[in-house]
């Protein structure tokens, strides 16, 4: 089934959408596995920058970031490519994996404890946007067919059975369709960081006369609030909240 | 207020019989304003032999012209009465309060004491009721060194109260901690100062070095207001009386000129704090031995008394044999010897990766001291972890084992380790997952097109089928059919060498016809109601003569019997045809 998602959205790529390419991808492969990282990240690092948007380009730009020992910018690929692909257990493998090299202890947020949230999060996470807005195309295009079909069949019995479909149909369509404004909205609106360098002082202003704060490392998940010029206002749960150098944080879009 | 009128009543030896009296032109006498004062004299007491009157020490007024004129006065005691009057024009010195004017006059060629005339300057009703002045504690400081700034606030006799202190801005040169400003005013001594008050206003760092201005302080207050006179009408009889009302006025300290000075380059650490003033520094952690999920809590205490309620943070030792939270501190201020102290606390929580012995390296704070005037640095010790291993739940959640690259990209061994990164995708096909189909038209319009499909196809539908539940659509749709059947039977007919049932057939045909295209009954109505009906159902006149052409010649060839092969027979059975046809095309 979700193959079949995929495939349905790789149709609608290459239909009224634009598509950039990434030629050299199984070139940067074959540098990867050659072990010249620098140059597999060159080729994955140009594909994205010329605005190729892809969960594989980012999950092996991560990979090779990560064999550079550059940790910072491989939790930052690894979590554009979760972006795009939510629920991928190699990404979700990996970013944990390289997450654990961090050497600051983010706490655990509540709904990773509470089993019905977490629940709640699988499912929420079990389609990525695209396939559920495919889903919800299917969906219509099933009731549109069910509602021409219930008024062509002059059968009462098989009118008050396709108003049943309809009405289950219009049903799954609103959760999945509320689920997809959340996850439009979310989209919107989220924006997380990842630090990048070494280390990065979260200050109490805009600017390096203000006091610091906190000093943050390596690959920390922080939440973008706003950006400034040169500045960005990060938080981390109730404890961070500062500001931190623009080019120290690269922002998960 | 009204001005007393002081009369001196100066009894001298040698002047036993003259009566000088003194005078104002005005009521109230306002500093730095002029005024007159007044000196009269009978002239039949006044020595035939005198000099004029002086004022022997003007005490900061100004005497601008002395002038004299013989007048007459109505004296209740003695009636008309000349006098000699003495005009003293003088002008108030800017300083309020009571003067006394030493007066003497030469009298008879000696020189007497009038005495002295007591003269009360008042503040002016428009002058400032308030005045204001900022002092540093020191003028020249260093950049980043602490400094206090007080205010004095010098109050008037016209001042009313209402002192609001709100809005004073310091300027973007300092890092200012204001203080909670309790001005406690007194009595003065001051000459025309009612009362005053000193209060610590902020202490000051400032962030640059160079020639920097505190700017000017406005303090908003209440001070009384100059008397109106105001009109009054109670029926028909109209008065007038002084008022007095408060007035809203602002008072403008004057700006502090400060010198700051930069640090010297000389000596400074490599990784100064930028701190300026005494401090302290303390490191401690809360345990030396812990298990692997437990977490070490390393406490970090810095105090000073530079910028006020602001210290850096030191510079922390690498932590890569622990994991770490962002670490958490506070920051708080109190008021000790009229200097304001900074204490941060920070908590490191440091969470240990593995079992061993594991070093957190001394860590360093430096800062510069003005006093001595050079800088100061103050070091924590060493510290000596012993870790052991714990729970292993809890290693795994803390992050196991520490960081070593894999360079072997073997997947299977990898996978078969678990302790590294997945292998890389080599996927067949590739394509650009950034679309974001929800702001793309085409996906608006692929998610309603099928309810607008679906909305048109069951209309028609429906429309359909409310023309099949209709009887005499049903009639129409069915006519040509019916038609047709009977040419054939015609035809049978003809083959049959029928004529009668033949123009039997075509008769009864073509009525059935026209009445099923227009749902009338036409069988069995005389030609006349034929004619009419087909009238009403707007069958064109020349139709109708068509059709009464062709029922009278089947009228004529059922009395008088032909060959239904004839030509005749063929051309009715033609132009019947030719008819139906006709009227078909019509009713559409």
């Amino acid at each position: 089934m979700k193959k079949l998602l995929y495939l349905v959205v790789l149709c609608f790529s290459g239909f009224g959408f634009a598509d950039n390419e990434c030629p050299l991808f199984l070139e940067a492969v074959n540098y990867y596995k050659a072990e010249s990282y620098p140059a597999a990240i060159s080729v994955w690092e140009t594909c994205v920058q010329q605005g190729f948007q892809n969960a594989d380009v980012y999950y092996n730009l991560g990979n090779a970031e990560f064999r550079a020992n550059d940790l910072g910018h491989a939790i930052w690929a690894y979590e554009s490519a979760l972006r795009l692909d939510p629920t991928n257990p190699d990404i979700i493998a990996n970013l944990e994996f390289a997450r654990s090299h961090t050497v600051d202890k983010v706490e655990a947020n509540a709904e990773d404890d509470n089993p019905v949230l977490k629940t709640l999060w699988k499912i929420h996470h079990a389609l990525s946007l695209n396939q559920q807005l495919v889903v919800l195309l299917f969906l219509a295009w099933s009731a549109g067919l069910l509602w021409v079909l219930a008024a062509w069949r002059n059968n009462e019995r098989f009118r008050t059975i396709s108003y049943s479909c309809l009405f289950g149909i219009a049903f799954f369509a609103a959760i999945i369709g509320l689920d997809s404004l959340f996850k439009a909205w979310s989209l919107e609106t989220d924006n997380i960081g990842i630090v990048l360098s070494r280390s990065a002082d979260v200050m109490s202003g805009p600017g390096d006369q203000y006091q610091v704060l906190h000093e943050l490392h390596e690959g920390t998940r922080v939440e973008v609030r706003d950006q400034g010029e040169g500045w960005i206002n990060v938080r981390i749960g109730e404890n961070v909240n500062g500001f931190v150098k623009a080019d120290l944080l690269g922002i998960v879009k | 207020m009204k001005m007393k009128v002081w009369m001196l009543i100066l009894a001298c030896a040698g002047l036993s019989l003259a009566r000088v009296s003194v005078d104002f032109d005005k009521q109230r006498i306002e500093a730095g304003k002029g005024f007159t004062l007044i000196l009269s004299l009978p002239t039949t007491e006044l020595p035939p032999n005198h000099g004029i009157p002086t004022l022997d020490d003007l005490q900061g007024f100004t005497l601008t012209r002395l002038d004299s004129s013989d007048e007459h006065i109505n004296d209740f005691f003695r009636g008309r009465v000349n006098v000699r009057r003495y005009n003293f024009h003088l002008i108030a010195p800017k300083q309020g309060g009571s003067y006394q004017l030493p007066l003497s006059w030469e009298l008879d060629g000696n020189v007497r004491s009038l005495g002295k005339v007591r003269v009360d300057v008042q503040r002016p009703f428009d002058a400032s009721a308030l005045a204001v002045s900022l002092t540093p504690s020191k003028h020249s400081v260093y950049e980043g060194e602490q400094f206090a700034l007080s205010m004095t606030m010098l109050t008037y006799e016209n001042f009313q109260g209402n002192i609001n202190l709100a809005g004073i801005d310091l300027g973007n040169d300092f890092v200012a901690h204001r203080a909670e400003l309790k001005a406690q005013f007194t009595n003065s001594s001051r000459p025309g100062v009612t009362s005053e008050a000193t209060a610590k206003v902020a202490w000051l760092s400032a962030i640059r070095p160079g020639k920097l201005v505190i700017p000017e302080v406005k303090i908003k207050y209440m001070k009384i207001g100059e008397p109106k006179m105001v009109n009054k009408k109670m029926g028909s009889f109209s008065f007038s009386s002084y008022s007095q009302q408060p007035e809203e006025a602002t008072a403008l300290s004057g700006r502090v000129n400060m010198d700051v000075r930069p640090l010297p380059s000389q000596g400074k650490p490599a990784d100064f704090t930028g701190m300026v003033g005494q401090y302290t520094f303390d490191v401690q952690p809360d345990r030396n031995a812990l298990q692997i999920g437990e977490a070490l809590t390393l406490l970090v205490h810095i105090r000073g008394n530079g910028k006020p309620g602001s210290i850096s943070d030191p510079k922390f030792p690498d932590f890569t044999e622990f994991r770490s939270v962002p670490p958490e501190a506070q920051t708080t201020t109190s008021e000790v010897n009229g200097q304001i102290w900074s204490d941060r606390t920070i908590k490191v929580f440091l969470y240990p990766k593995k079992k061993g012995e594991f070093r957190i390296a001394p860590m360093h704070y430096s800062w510069f001291d003005p006093n001595k005037g050079r800088y100061q640095e103050a070091s924590s010790p060493e510290f000596i972890i012993q870790v052991e291993k714990g729970d292993i739940t809890q290693a795994a959640a803390s992050g196991g084992s520490s960081y070593t690259p894999v360079n072997s990209v073997e997947k299977k061994n990898i996978e078969a380790l678990g302790q590294d990164i997945r292998f890389i995708h080599e996927p067949k096909f590739l394509h650009n997952q950034s679309a974001r189909w929800y702001r793309s038209p085409w996906f608006w319009i692929l998610l309603l097109l099928p309810f607008a499909l679906a909305w048109f196809g069951s209309r028609s539908i429906a429309r359909r089928q409310a023309l099949l539940d209709n009887a005499a659509y049903q009639k129409r749709s069915k006519a040509g059919a019916a038609l047709q059947k009977v040419w054939n039977e015609v035809n049978q007919a003809s083959n049959n060498n029928d004529p009668k049932a033949m123009l039997a057939l075509i008769e009864q045909g073509l009525l059935t016809y026209a009445g099923a295209l227009y749902n009338v009954e036409l069988g069995g109505l005389t030609r006349a109601k034929l004619q009419e009906t087909l009238q009403v159902c707007k069958v064109n006149a020349e139709q109708i003569s068509a059709l009464e052409r062709i029922l009278d010649a089947c009228d004529r060839a059922r009395f008088c019997p032909m060959d239904a092969e004839s030509q005749e027979t063929k051309r009715l059975v033609e132009d019947a045809q030719r008819w139906a046809e006709h009227l078909g095309r019509m009713a559409q």
